[in-house]
């Protein structure tokens, strides 16, 4: 057992320069491999249905999955730092409710899409404090937060869907989800920044690396004197904002607050999205490309379903079988290797 | 027993002893841990009994714990998976794959060859979790998130994303009183939870099994050492998990008398994992036990009935049952460091 940590230690030392490394260049094989099986899966697509390489149906795709790529950019900084958040969904359902309530009062959109975030990014504050200060296991942390922030959505509203905001409001709510900039859909927009954003804050920026070191070995991270509990309190404030800001999206394209808006597999699809695209659940190996690939994937291949006309039933089995098996491949490799 | 934790901690080496003791301690159940649940269940208790005396009708009594039963059931399956310092994702969609195939197959070839299916159906989806925890030695928590999509995309398949009905006719009448019937004074499914707590009383500290399971999730390589199967014995684990998810299943199906492919969603699961976390067991694996699951299914149970009796709305308590859940396991974390 001595041994055991003891090699796992000098790893963490030795290995740290050659794994940045490759983080930076973000070409790890596995990458090329899953992108790979991507074209394969578009080829396929493309072949079997003439409707899949248009570009409106790109654009559509695009648009559907850029809730999802927030989402996920928010679980890969936790999954990153060996937790989870399993308070997202919810946390999309409070979002949609308070700032579609403060549209309604007539604040406007701009002071709904403020205090909604904010309200979002609240709840990752407390479940930051809750993992980070008080050392809470981030399942339960999250787990009690999912539950608090669903009563607190359904609260809000008696349970009840926000509808009706004043019609000046209503034009700019729904161009920011449902319109174009320079022919290119708003949420893509959005979408794209937050991944140049992300990406040069997991490579570029200290925090950015000290979630890497936190993921990848906490006492090590903890004895070089980074603060361990500030990283945390950061990368779950971060979660919440992100998924925040894709509830915000997801609400302007249905222009109404709706308390269970988080309820469904949206959790599920961003945690399912990050595992495909190859981040380890341990923390400490991943990163913000493998996520969008994982993304890609799933909304891919179920348009590509759709045009098949597979059921949405169907497409679920399939969506499941693939999260098993490409961690399944993974570990395979890393036992031959 | 006490001869496989001596040399468990001799075989690990001296830094372990400590946990080895700690496993040991938790392997005969302090008393004083469940105490201290069944003590803020008491407290509860009588809080609503002051404030609302029909908080202790004996109906009540008996229509709380019909409703317990179920989520203790699936909770107890799911405390041998994180004892075993797994997590199983899988119980609720389990519970509507159960189900639709039981009522479907009840409709077509009668309440024997529907219960058997039922079962079997549950039952292999956990196997085949364990398969894939235990051989192919994927995370649970990956495994089990996949099935869910695996699982209750089939059971939606199944029927069409339809529900099934006609289950009320009298030829049924014994498949409802799987979920419905009383024996004496007792609903049948009480008299099932307690089966499951004996059952799995015994299988927890009476048996080897039970402490391969706790000798895994303490820790895993030095239970391997030792020469515990633990592909072996992870298979049997999310079996089992799979198993009690269908009886749960079983009973809810026969209860509304109709397969609903969306019967066991996502408050289902969160509530047997709350359940085993409210008691204290630790999602680290290798401590906990099944008495402070009921305690946990009872104060989930018994606080939504007595907010409901207060006029609280259902809201407020999924803030109140989250706040436990993050309050409860704070407080255990801080009795451990101080010890």
């Amino acid at each position: 057992m001595a041994k055991h940590y003891l090699t796992r230690d000098l790893g963490a030392i030795t290995g740290v320069k050659e794994s940045f490394r490759f983080r930076f260049t973000g070409l790890h094989w596995e990458n090329v491999v899953l992108f790979g099986a991507f074209l394969l899966m578009c080829g396929v697509f493309t072949v079997l249905s003439p409707a899949f390489l248009t570009i409106d149906n790109i654009l559509n795709v695009l648009r559907q999955s850029s809730v999802v790529l927030f989402l996920a950019s928010g679980q890969t900084l936790v999954l990153l730092s060996g937790g989870i958040d399993l308070s997202q969904g919810s946390i999309v359902s409070v979002v949609s409710v308070v700032t579609a309530d403060v549209i309604l009062r007539g604040y406007g959109v701009f002071a709904g899409a403020l205090l909604g975030i904010a309200s979002g990014t609240l709840c990752g504050l407390f479940t930051g404090v809750w993992v980070g200060k008080a050392r809470l296991n981030p399942f339960i942390a999250t787990l009690g937060m999912n539950y608090i922030a669903a009563g607190i959505a359904l609260l809000y509203t008696g349970g009840d869907a926000i509808y009706g905001l004043p019609e000046e409001s209503v034009k700019i709510f729904g161009w920011l989800g449902e319109g174009y900039l320079a022919g290119i859909p708003v949420p893509i927009i959005f979408a794209a920044a937050n991944l140049g954003v992300i990406y040069c804050f997991l490579n570029h920026t200290r925090l950015g690396r000290h979630i890497y070191a936190t993921g990848g070995n906490e006492e090590t991270t903890m004895v070089s004197g980074i603060s361990v509990a500030r990283v945390k309190i950061w990368v779950y404030v971060l979660s919440a904002l992100l998924a925040s800001i894709g509830g915000f999206i997801l609400s302007a394209r249905t222009i109404s607050g709706q308390p269970i808006l988080g309820g469904g597999s949206l959790l599920l699809e961003s945690i399912g999205s990050v595992v495909i695209g190859g981040t380890s659940l341990f923390g400490g190996e991943g990163g913000i490309l493998r996520t969008l690939l994982g993304v890609m994937i799933m909304s891919f291949m179920v348009n590509g379903l759709n045009l098949l006309a597979t059921s949405t039933y169907m497409q679920d089995m399939i969506v499941g079988g693939i999260i098993i098996f490409s961690v399944w491949i993974g570990i395979l490799r890393q036992r031959q290797g | 027993m006490s001869k496989l934790t001596g040399d468990l901690s001799a075989s690990v080496g001296i830094q372990r002893s400590e946990e080895a003791l700690r496993w040991r301690k938790n392997y005969r159940q302090i008393p004083l841990d469940v105490m201290v649940l069944f003590l803020g269940l008491l407290v509860m208790c009588t809080v609503f009994a002051v404030l609302r005396p029909q908080f202790l009708n004996i109906r009540n009594f008996i229509n709380v714990f019909r409703q317990i039963a179920v989520v203790f059931i699936m909770a107890s399956g799911q405390t041998f998976v994180i004892l075993s310092a797994g997590i199983d994702l899988s119980q609720g969609a389990i519970v509507s794959l159960v189900s639709v195939v039981s009522a479907d197959i009840v409709i077509r070839y009668g309440v024997f060859w529907g219960m058997i299916a039922g079962l079997g159906a549950g039952t292999l989806c956990g196997l085949i979790s364990g398969f894939l925890v235990g051989k192919a030695r994927v995370q649970p928590f990956i495994v089990t998130l996949g099935m869910i999509f695996v699982v209750s995309g089939g059971a939606l398949l199944y029927t069409g994303g339809v529900a099934i009905f006609g289950l009320d006719r009298p030829i049924y009448q014994a498949f409802f009183w799987f979920g419905g019937g009383y024996i004496g004074p007792i609903p049948v499914p009480v008299i099932l939870a307690i089966a499951v707590l004996v059952i799995f009383y015994v299988l927890m500290y009476r048996i080897q099994f039970g402490r391969h399971v706790f000798a895994i999730g303490g820790n895993e390589n030095a239970a391997m050492a030792y020469g515990v199967n633990v592909a072996k014995t992870k298979i049997l684990v999310y079996t089992l998990s799979g198993f009690t998810a269908t009886l749960g299943g079983l009973i809810l199906t026969s209860r509304i008398l109709s397969g609903q492919p969306y019967l066991g969603g996502f408050p289902l699961l969160m509530e047997s994992i709350a359940s085993v976390v409210i008691g204290g067991t630790s999602l680290a694996g290798g401590e906990g036990g099944i008495f402070r699951t009921l305690m946990g299914a009872l104060i989930i149970g018994f606080l939504g009935n007595g907010l409901n009796i207060l006029g609280v709305s259902t809201f407020v308590q999924q803030i109140v049952i989250g706040m436990i859940i993050v309050v409860s396991v704070w407080f255990s974390m801080m009795r451990n460091q101080r010890t």
